[in-house]
């Protein structure tokens, strides 16, 4: 009974990690309508200079700061001067920032090596807690913790304040937009900058369990690109919810059948495509 | 020609039912856009009706149901006798309907023998055709040049169609729909955005077309309305407020008020 | 067939017959990876600059009906063509599944859909281990045995020809089926699906047709590679091969048949050619990536192909 109640925590929390990066995805085609590949890489890149961080200061707070900080600085880099030249160009998108997937790869393997590499859980929060007679990780409820805080941000972020409601204006009619006084460059690339953050948070918060290795990138890509074909691109909402229901099922295909996993993600996403291809939440293309 | 008056929208006669075109009823919403609301229309073996309206009375959008591109929230289209609401675009056409786009819908890439090509092999057998090339198709290949030299675009041939102008590229249009001879032609807005002498030209195009072919035109031009038709019905906010001969609609206050203005 | 054509063609086969007699067994090597990316981007090409489906996920098909291929070869079926036949066979099966499944969507999400998909078959061959030996790969795969035919095919000169054959083949067969009244429609299709239904085309089958006449092309390169290599791994259904031939089309200029072939050909040689004095030849792959789109979205074989017809008509 232990057994599935951790695993069901393991789940969620795997989710919720999937979430900032299904999210940061989301945010930025929702609101800007701009298609970045590279959002796998931002994750692992997230873990590797956390880890880094770490290994100098053995701080955990610091190291998500410095890994959001790094990253958001290389998301805000990516689109101020290449992405720019796209906009509108989807396909254009797909394809270069997948180029910079191959950048970030081979870079790096030259600084941080090919080798697996894990971050200390913080001492805070090791070991388990016990709620109502079973034990859980008690990292693992860390993470559901702050993917929740997350998703709640975002969604005030979207819904309630004059920013949400200005990226908006600037996407949907950019002339109008800078003729209010809208400073519309700064706000996109904002933008642009908390995603490729959020990503960073997701690297570092997996560190302790997932931890960084070559082809951590694709790995994270993929799920994320599952929780958007199942969930909608351009939707919160479906982020959240497939976000879960991507790391519910992962988890629990790896834990039942090992060398079959992909198959219980491959089962959803095959009959969301064949009933609703948009998404459960999503909006036409 | 039975005279099929009727200023309200009514249902639709009997006898009509296996004429070219029946718009039973047919109302559209998008969300709580309500685009059109009951319209019932139906015309003749080769009558010319004109559909006119401010901008916005939901014309093209009644061009879009007909041909299939969206579908009615209620309502019937029936073709030649058929009930087309679930009939996919491509099957509409087979039934011998062609129509031309607002916003000039060519292949952009293609050169126009090659759009002509594809207006005409669309409901031939070797459409389906894989190993054999095109060019070898002969008497597909001297039908396209009959029908580009009668419209004067031979010497245009392999011009990307981008790179036409408007001009051209409107003309191109209905040409494409020409081509398949059509028994049911739905035009829309032919000469809008067309120089006067490129009017002229259109307008003696469909002039000319056979007595056999029904059509319905969208056309914001009145000159080009009453060169063009015998019979208009009048859209207003998505509802049908009049119908009736050119003379009649000419005369009609209620037209006049909202789309003619005081002018004729 | 516009005789410049046909003679650039023609001098263009005799090259790739009489090159071998002159190069190294190593370069004859390099020119049958050339052959093989050959066919997969042309393969891709149909698919994408014809039929306007950008995928992200060809390698599906290539590495599907190189493991059965393989798969067999390995384990007591010593018999090229029923090899090959079960090879094509389950990758059509890949591609009638997945067709149905993806082409529900257009634009950015048919590539994320594609990407996604190919991506879950990596994770199999990845995991399942009893079959596929995960990450190590299917290894030791033997030349074909073609039974009826004497052909030494562990001479690499040898297995070049056998190569070449089916190249030819398959540029003519891919050649018929861009010029035929089907390529015509498809391109139609491509540049407006709702043009061409009102005209009276059934957009969708003209898709389905294409990806899976893309599949099996894709196929034909997967198992002419996995006999090449005597071994196939889950690198071959990686997201990094579908991005691998992705370029090459682009690169070469798609929706012209040669610019992939110009495109394979330039990759191949640039890989090799790279990996001699570095080992960073993926960040060269991204930059290229990031500088071909900034840079040459049309890809290089369109002005190529101007300027020469411009020099010789002048």
């Amino acid at each position: 009974m232990n057994f599935w109640f951790v695993q069901t925590i393991n789940g969620i929390s795997y989710g919720m990690l999937l979430f900032l990066l299904a999210a940061g995805l989301s945010l930025v085609f929702g609101l800007m309508n701009i298609i970045n590949l590279a959002h796998g890489s931002y994750y692992m890149l997230g873990t590797y200079i956390g880890i880094t961080v770490y290994r100098y200061s053995k701080n955990f707070v610091l190291a998500v700061v410095g890994a959001a900080i790094a990253l958001a600085i290389l998301g805000v880099l990516m689109q101020r001067f290449i992405l720019r030249r796209l906009y509108g160009n989807h396909l254009g998108q797909v394809l270069l920032t997948f180029g910079f997937v191959f950048i970030i790869a081979d870079i790096s393997l030259l600084v941080w090596g090919g080798y697996a590499q894990n971050m200390p859980t913080p001492s805070l929060f090791r070991g388990a807690t016990t709620i109502g007679g079973i034990t859980f990780p008690t990292y693992r409820l860390l993470v559901i913790g702050v993917g929740l805080l997350v998703a709640l941000f975002l969604w005030w972020f979207q819904k309630g304040t004059k920013i949400g409601v200005a990226v908006r204006a600037a996407v949907d009619d950019e002339e109008m937009s800078q003729a209010i006084g809208l400073n519309v460059p700064l706000t996109t690339t904002a933008v642009f900058g908390i995603s490729t953050a959020l990503a960073a948070l997701g690297g570092v918060m997996g560190g302790p369990f997932i931890g960084a290795y070559p082809g951590v990138d694709v790995e994270a890509l993929l799920l994320a690109l599952v929780v958007v074909i199942i969930g909608g691109l351009g939707s919160l909402r479906g982020a959240f919810v497939g976000s879960i229901l991507v790391g519910l099922l992962d988890n629990f295909g790896k834990a039942l059948f090992p060398e079959l996993s992909l198959f219980t993600i491959f089962a959803p996403m095959a009959i969301i495509l064949a009933i609703r291809p948009n998404g459960l939440f999503g909006r036409a293309l | 020609m039975v005279n099929f008056v009727s200023p309200k929208p009514g249902k639709v006669d009997d006898k009509a039912k296996f004429g070219p075109l029946v718009i039973n009823n047919v109302s559209k919403a998008f969300g709580c856009l309500q685009a059109l609301e009951g319209i019932s229309l139906s015309l003749m073996h080769g009558e010319r009706r004109a559909l006119i309206g401010p901008n916005g009375a939901g014309k093209t959008t009644l061009f879009h149901i007909v041909s299939g591109i969206l579908a009615p929230s209620s309502g019937k289209i029936l073709i030649f006798g058929h009930d087309v609401s679930r009939l996919p675009i491509h099957k509409r056409a087979a039934l011998g309907v062609a129509r031309t786009f607002q916003i000039t819908n060519l292949l952009p890439t293609l050169s126009v023998l090659e759009n002509i090509l594809l207006s005409l092999q669309a409901h031939e057998p070797y459409r389906f055709v894989i190993h054999r090339p095109i060019a070898s198709f002969g008497p597909l290949f001297l039908r396209a040049r009959e029908i580009l030299e009668t419209w004067g675009l031979w010497d245009w041939r392999d011009t990307e169609v981008r790179s036409l102008s408007y001009g051209e590229q409107r003309e191109l249009e209905i040409v494409m729909a020409l081509a398949q001879r059509p028994k049911l032609l739905l035009l829309d807005e032919p000469t809008s955005g067309l120089s006067p002498s490129e009017t002229v030209r259109v307008t003696k195009m469909v002039q000319n077309l056979p007595g056999d072919v029904t059509m319905l035109l969208i056309e914001h031009d009145m000159d080009v309305v009453f060169d063009l038709v015998d019979r208009i019905s009048v859209l207003h906010l998505g509802r049908l407020v009049a119908e009736g001969s050119t003379e009649e609609i000419r005369q009609d206050r209620t037209v006049q008020q909202i789309y003619l203005g005081s002018r004729v | 067939m516009k005789p410049l054509k046909a003679a650039t063609t023609l001098v263009f086969f005799v090259l790739l017959a009489i090159l071998p007699i002159f190069l190294s067994s190593y370069y004859v090597g390099l020119m049958i990876l050339m052959l093989i990316f050959g066919i997969f981007a042309m393969s891709l090409d149909i698919l994408m600059g014809y039929g306007g489906l950008p995928s992200l996920g060809h390698a599906a098909c290539f590495g599907v009906a190189a493991y059965t291929s393989g798969f067999l070869a390995l384990n007591g079926v010593h018999n090229f063509w029923l090899e090959a036949t079960a090879g094509l066979i389950l990758s059509l099966v890949v591609g009638v599944i997945f067709g149905f499944l993806v082409l529900r969507t257009r634009g950015v999400y048919f590539l994320m859909i594609t990407l996604a998909l190919s991506q879950v078959l990596w994770g199999i061959a990845f995991k399942w281990t009893s079959v596929t030996h995960g990450d190590d790969g299917l290894s030791g795969i033997p030349r074909p045995d073609l039974v009826v035919i004497q052909l030494d095919l562990s001479n690499t000169t040898v297995y070049y020809y056998f190569a070449l054959f089916f190249f030819i083949i398959a540029m003519v067969a891919m050649w018929l089926v861009v010029q035929s009244p089907f390529g015509l429609t498809l391109k139609g299709v491509r540049d407006s699906e709702t043009r061409m239904r009102t005209l009276g085309y059934n957009a969708w089958i003209y898709k389905y047709v294409a990806f899976l006449i893309a599949g099996f092309f894709a196929s034909v390169a997967g198992i002419l590679s996995v006999y090449y290599h005597g071994y196939v791994g889950p690198g071959d259904l990686h997201i990094i091969t579908s991005a691998k031939v992705l370029l090459m089309v682009i690169l070469g200029g798609a929706g012209t048949l040669i610019g992939p072939i110009v495109g394979a050909f330039g990759i191949v040689l640039f890989e090799n050619f790279i990996s001699g004095y570095t080992e960073r030849w993926l960040l060269l792959l991204g930059l290229i990536y990031v500088l071909v789109i900034i840079f040459a979205p049309r890809g290089i074989y369109p002005p190529i192909k101007e300027r020469i017809y411009k020099w010789l008509t002048s």
